[in-house]
């Protein structure tokens, strides 16, 4: 079966944008047959690192650019978000997490990436052409149906 | 997002609907602040309606659970779906909240 030519959208510097992005890769996946559990789940990794992006990765940035590319392949999705802010690893310079402590220790906030890390099967960081670029690999369950023939 | 209250058996009920994110998570926790502050020490949160919660969501919950706990209260939260359930447990949510399967559960709880 030949694999749906890859979605590409970019984004506006709006946390607001992201639920209509995300009704719309639900919308690609499905045509692609990806199964509702892995299209939430990336989405949700989207959702998290967009929002920071949003938030955080583009202060003083005169014309913000952000853009999410996703492609359907037999075992697996990958998804990748550029943003031309400061460098930033989320990956490496986010703390992670004490997911034992106590209701009165537990933080606020700090949840984001590691959501991502845990929803992911894989998460690569790099910095090129002057963008911070995070690709995410998230595995598929149930390879696609072959045609026959 | 909708957010609906409501008391059962004098427990304030809060169903909340849709998606729970960071553009809807700051009015849900004036919401649920606003309720803890009326008084009464537990807060029920009925969540069966809520369809997609990510961390900024979670945040919410994890304000309220301290308030409440910070005056010998206690936050319930009843109805997740599996799929937001799942974000709970990823986050070790599941063992610092009473998370319950319905609100007689919850509504049981001790």
């Amino acid at each position: 079966m030949t694999q749906p030519a890859p979605f590409h959208a970019t984004l506006p510097r709006d946390t607001g944008a992201i639920p209509d992005l995300a009704d719309d890769i639900a919308e690609y996946c499905e045509s692609a047959g990806v199964a509702p559990a892995e299209v939430q789940a990336v989405n949700l990794a989207l959702d998290e690192l967009l929002t920071n992006v949003i938030d955080y990765g583009l202060d003083g940035v005169d014309q913000p650019r952000i853009a999410v590319g996703l492609r359907v392949e037999a075992d697996c999705l990958v998804a990748d978000v550029t943003d031309n802010g400061a460098a930033f690893d989320p990956f490496s310079e986010v703390a992670e997490p004490d997911l034992e402590a106590s209701l009165a220790d537990r933080p606020i906030g700090g949840l984001g990436v590691h959501l991502v890390i845990t929803m992911m099967d894989e998460v690569r960081y790099a910095y090129e052409d002057n963008l911070n670029r995070i690709t995410l690999i998230k595995k598929r369950a149930r390879a696609s149906t072959q045609s026959a023939g | 997002m909708d957010v609906r209250d409501e008391t059962m058996d004098g427990v304030t009920v809060v169903s909340l609907a849709g998606r729970l994110d960071r553009n809807t998570a700051g009015d849900v926790q004036s919401h649920l602040v606003d309720r803890i502050a009326d008084g009464g020490s537990r807060l029920l949160v009925d969540g069966s309606g809520l369809d997609y919660v990510s961390s900024a969501g979670l945040r919410v919950f994890l304000i309220a659970a301290k308030k409440l706990d910070a005056v010998g209260g206690k936050l319930l939260i009843c109805g997740l779906n599996p799929d937001v359930y799942a974000v709970f447990e990823a986050t070790g949510f599941t063992k610092i909240l009473a998370i319950l399967p319905t609100r007689e559960d919850a509504l049981a709880a001790p």
